[in-house]
């Protein structure tokens, strides 16, 4: 047996007038016919009236080398040319059967489109894609809903231990990392809140900014943000792994429906989860404010609690947390739907999985765009 | 002397406190046909995985092709020159069937482009499918062509070793039977040896040379005829169960 990195394959090409001697020597392995390719395809067959192949010093042929031989026998015979192959390897001929039987006339084209036409197109895809995705996501908020009528006529449909579950995993085991990040923002907003304040001296008005950013907006969309990236991927991949599993079919097999053992509990919790998740990110946020303007601005705790009751009344707090179920409805129904839209293979878990996470970010922020005028209207 | 292409020596792998394989030897023998067969969870994947060097064994020496598989420098000598057809195809899913068999040919043998196109349509064609799969994505083909198009890419290189584990399952009779034929002819005109975890019986009847079965955390092995004749309840149940009568007398019938 050849080693793999010595394999090596050589051929010579005479031709005499109208006769032609190819002869090939070394092994015609797969691992070698690249270096012989080239100069076996560029052969002109047009001008010759026979031709031999001499293959006495080649020692060893697998299928790729001997395709090289079948693809010159084949121009042969089409152009009618006299030949002979000399060979010592009784293999070669049994390979060169058994390959003899798999020709095949037909151009395959490997590429059919040129990147730019497939660019064109893709727009138009996209496009398409888009209208489809918006009637379905709105069907499946529509489904989403009769599932949840149904479940209140008939409680016992809600799946207690899954919510409990999910719960657990979106709400609890997140509060780790949004409180972290609550707190540097907190501090984040203290400091350049000071450094553009202190222009007017009015430094101590930066726990107001603090105060009415962090509860009305910052807390919440950051919460949103954490939450979209954490969970509502996780839901995403899961539904999309499970639906690639069949999983989703034996369930309805069974006469239940995905809907309601797979995407209720994981919108029940995930709209349970936020608002505590929202809760724990303001006061977390505040008191990093605490400790940033005891730091920087010589503000004691006291003084910061004075100004903070002063800055903001109780509506600011519940405009901040009204907001927190709506989207961890929405952060959830994105996540499942795209993780139900899942077919195919491996790719399409990832792309499902980034869409709901774009997707369940951008309506937030959009939903997050209504609220606003909406409590602008309500003087609120 | 018949030359060993895999010889497993005291193998020993375990999960935690479960016992997959004790004192295991095996001998797999140049340019013949192994079926491996065992109950469900009696580690024939398990062992095939062991010796393709995707799961550490605990102890014991494999060496495939005279290397030792557990040297990091000589593995990639070995891998160059073996195919293997898993359970589930385990096609990549963002690459068409050309592409994914173009992978060996490429990233191994650095075959020209023009020329593994070529080889493409040759491979298709010779695990019986049409070469218009060529530009399809695995997502679009059944399970059948899967595991074709999954054979063909373990050929692409033309291995000298096959590892299959389970090709014939989850295929019909007919499919099933060409899938048989095509390696035989393979193993045939190429020389292969290969290396086969299977349930299906008529493939063991039809094309395996030897048959190791996995009992007890060992190996018995020996031909067709050889292991029928084995006292152990678990073989004769096996052989002579039901299914095994059926098999056998269907092929008797052929033969007559």
């Amino acid at each position: 047996m050849s080693e793999i990195s010595s394999s090596t394959a050589w051929v010579k090409i005479d031709r005499k007038g109208a006769s032609l001697l190819i002869t090939g020597g070394g092994s015609w392995v797969a691992t070698s016919v690249g270096q012989i390719d080239e100069s076996l395809r560029n052969i002109d067959f047009s001008a010759i009236k026979s031709c031999t192949i001499n293959l006495q010093e080649a020692s060893t042929f697998d299928i790729s080398g001997a395709w090289l031989i079948e693809r010159m026998v084949r121009a042969l015979k089409k152009l009618g040319v006299n030949y002979q192959i000399q060979s010592k390897d009784e293999h070669l001929n049994a390979i060169l059967k058994l390959i003899e039987k798999y020709g095949y006339e037909k151009k395959i084209e490997f590429n059919p489109t040129s990147p730019l036409v497939f660019w064109i197109q893709d727009i138009g895809r996209h496009a398409k894609k888009l209208s489809i995705d918006a009637i379905g996501m709105t069907a499946f908020l529509g489904q989403l809903f009769l599932t949840f009528l149904v479940c209140f006529r008939h409680p016992s449909k809600f799946r207690i231990v899954p919510i409990v579950a999910i719960f657990n995993r979106v709400g609890l085991n997140a509060v780790p990392i949004i409180s972290l990040i609550a707190f540097l923002i907190g501090v984040v907003l203290i400091y350049q809140g000071a450094f553009q304040l202190r222009k007017f001296g009015a430094e101590i008005y930066t726990v107001d900014l603090l105060a009415i950013s962090l509860l009305r907006e910052i807390g919440i969309l950051l919460t949103a943000i954490i939450v979209a990236g954490r969970s509502g991927s996780a839901f995403a991949a899961q539904l999309g792994t499970m639906k690639l599993n069949q999983e989703i079919d034996a369930l309805k097999t069974f006469g239940l429906d995905p809907m309601e053992v797979l995407v209720v509990p994981r919108v029940i919790a995930l709209v349970l989860a936020m608002p505590m998740l929202a809760i724990i990110a303001d006061f977390i946020g505040l008191a990093g404010g605490a400790i940033m303007s005891y730091v920087t601005l010589d503000i004691t705790i006291d003084q910061y609690l004075e100004q903070l009751l002063q800055s903001f009344g109780p509506s600011s707090f519940w405009i901040g947390i009204i907001k927190a179920p709506v989207f961890g409805f929405i952060i959830a129904m994105v996540g499942c739907y795209e993780g139900m839209q899942v077919q195919g293979g491996a790719v399409s878990v990832g792309t499902k999985t980034t869409k709901a996470v774009v997707e369940a970010i951008f309506l937030v922020i959009v939903m997050d765009a209504i609220f606003s005028i909406l409590f602008t209207k309500m003087d609120l | 002397m018949e030359q060993n292409i895999i010889t497993v020596r005291n193998l020993v792998t375990r999960f935690g406190d479960q016992i997959i394989h004790k004192d295991l030897n095996l001998d797999v023998r140049k340019g013949e046909i192994l079926g491996i067969v065992g109950g469900s969870g009696s580690g024939k994947t398990v062992l095939l995985n062991t010796i393709i060097g995707l799961n550490k064994q605990e102890s014991g020496d494999i060496h495939v092709f005279g290397k030792n598989t557990a040297n990091p420098d000589e593995i990639g000598h070995i891998q160059a020159r073996w195919g293997v057809l898993y359970q589930q195809g385990a096609l990549f899913s963002s690459l068409t069937v050309a592409e994914n068999i173009e992978v060996p040919m490429k990233e191994i043998a650095e075959i020209p482009i023009p020329l593994a196109n070529e080889l493409v349509i040759l491979k298709l064609r010779m695990v019986g499918l049409e070469p218009e799969t060529a530009v399809k994505f695995p997502a679009e083909l059944s399970g059948g062509m899967i595991k074709r198009v999954s054979l063909a890419r373990a050929l692409a290189i033309d291995a000298e070793l096959l590892f299959l584990d389970e090709p014939t399952a989850g295929l019909d009779p007919l499919s099933a039977d060409s899938f048989d034929q095509l390696i035989r002819t393979l193993q045939k005109n190429l020389n292969l040896t290969v290396l086969m975890v299977t349930h299906d019986l008529d493939t063991i009847l039809t094309i395996c040379d030897r048959v190791a079965v996995l009992l007890d955390h060992k190996i018995i092995i020996g031909t067709v005829e050889e292991i029928r004749k084995n006292p152990h309840p678990w073989i004769q149940a096996y052989f002579h169960g039901a299914r095994g009568r059926a098999v056998q007398v269907s092929k008797d019938g052929n033969k007559g």
